[in-house]
């Protein structure tokens, strides 16, 4: 972010300019500024101090490019709608959009993050993959949405979450690094609920007893039984149906699931570290991304090791709590009944893990 | 998530079973299809022979795609591969698609 940038150009124009003229030349001013700023996004903001000198800033903006797969696999497909153009006639386009601008909005105004890869990476989605494709994934480069069967899932580009979740495996891509196996995978896993959950939060100004802690809620249809996919506040109960059957996620670490499918059960072990976010979040109260979310983020660019396992993750969000609030806060208490709320094992002299970093 | 190793019982001399299990995806939902051939268990061996069992691509930078699990329980030997979405292609896709087609879900 940088502030009251005024171009010699857009200075001699205002020099010029008489009182009731300053808004026309502050329209001027704004398309040319557009126009001319090599910076690949930015949002402009004009307004006057008391001095009544123009004061322009530019903030870090979105740069989103949403494409369609026509239903069949190949990526990206075909642009059909680019960053600041107007919403167009189908839905899952605009959702895609909509929901990329929420998840830059979040990192942007709240961590001070320039999209995924804190330079101002563009946020390329593809809608439309596949036939019935009944999944939403990030291949390293872009988000792809698929339209759901119809009968078990719907679009997955209806809820925040989704965005969010996808967005965020992006950033962890290029902060921790964590392999997407065992618990490393699973903390992986969770990492993006959590800040999908939030970006929902954020966008609908909810606080942590608000919330419906539900990681894509609305993506089934109406024939199955359940509300989400995942539940943080309550891990295992998003939904119990006669086809699918109950959600299987563990909400304690005395339950982690050891198998070989989805690379050690990264989608079933994220119920633990997820609730223990939301534990912290509940007991911090108020709008969960200001504290909790902050010292989440703040572990996220602490330094991890791509093999870190819950035990070592939480040592290094209780770590980063105290160096933010300090050791003895409520706020890095909060953190250690949040893990122990788990079962995850935390150091038990929190300054060790604090003089690590 | 039981492993299934051993020779099924009971199948017909001659018989083979291919299963189909789907893990991952967003959704984290494991679904599974399976077939048991018996009169057209040549044609299902031509499209199990058609897969390149010992050279499965691997796809490390994806995130949240599907995992399928693919199972070839023939007479004599059990041939199993864990092949990502994105390698889901030629023969495999050929496979995965005639079985969930046919077979029975769950």
């Amino acid at each position: 972010m940088s502030a009251g940038i005024v171009p010699p150009y857009l200075l001699s124009r205002i020099a010029q300019s008489d009182a009731p003229e300053f808004q026309q030349a502050a329209v001027a001013a704004q398309q040319t500024l557009v126009h001319d700023e090599p910076r690949r996004a930015a949002r402009l903001t004009l307004s006057l101090d008391a001095e009544h000198n123009l004061v322009a800033e530019l903030t870090d903006g979105p740069d989103r490019t949403i494409s369609d797969a026509h239903n069949t696999e190949t990526l990206p497909g075909r642009k059909v709608r680019a960053e600041g153009a107007d919403p167009v006639a189908d839905v899952e386009v605009n959702e895609a959009y909509d929901g990329l601008g929420a998840t830059f909005a979040l990192y942007s105004e709240v961590y001070g993050r320039n999209s995924i890869d804190g330079r101002g990476l563009p946020l390329d989605g593809t809608v439309h993959y596949g036939s019935r494709y009944d999944n939403a994934f990030w291949n390293r480069d872009r988000m792809v949405f698929g339209d759901g069967d119809g009968q078990v899932f719907g679009r997955f580009t209806s809820s925040f979450t989704v965005i969010g979740h996808e967005l965020t495996h992006g950033v962890t891509q290029y902060t921790a690094g964590l392999v997407y196996k065992d618990q490393p995978g699973a903390l992986n896993e969770s990492i993006s609920d959590v800040f999908g959950s939030l970006v929902e939060q954020y966008a609908k100004n909810q606080t942590a007893a608000t919330a419906s802690w539900l990681i894509g809620e609305g993506l089934f249809t109406k024939n199955v039984k359940g509300v989400a996919l995942r539940s943080m506040k309550a891990p295992g109960t998003a939904y119990d149906d006669p086809r699918l059957g109950k959600d299987p996620q563990p909400a304690d670490f005395a339950h982690y699931v050891t198998t070989s499918d989805d690379e050690g059960g990264v989608h079933l072990n994220s119920g633990i570290p997820n609730h223990a976010f939301y534990l912290v979040a509940h007991r911090l109260g108020g709008h969960a991304w200001k504290k909790a979310g902050q010292i989440w983020y703040d572990t996220l660019l602490s330094g991890l090791r791509p093999t870190t396992d819950f035990a070592a993750f939480a040592a290094a969000t209780i770590a980063a709590a105290a160096k933010r609030y300090g050791d003895s806060s409520a706020e890095a208490d909060a953190v250690r009944a949040g893990w122990s709320g788990v079962g995850v094992p935390i150091p038990g002299d929190a300054a060790d893990g604090a003089a690590r970093r | 998530m039981a492993q299934r190793d051993g020779e099924p019982s009971g199948r017909p001399r001659g018989g083979l079973s291919i299963l189909v299990v789907r893990s991952g995806g967003f959704a984290g939902l494991t679904r599974q299809w399976r077939v048991e051939a018996h009169d057209d268990a040549d044609e299902w061996l031509e499209l199990v022979r058609a897969c390149p069992w010992g050279a499965v691509g691997q796809d490390a930078a994806s995130r949240d795609r599907f995992v399928w699990r693919i199972e070839a329980h023939l007479p004599r030997s059990v041939r199993t591969a864990s092949v990502p979405d994105a390698h889901l292609v030629g023969p495999w896709r050929v496979l995965v698609d005639r079985v969930q087609e046919v077979g029975t879900s769950g």
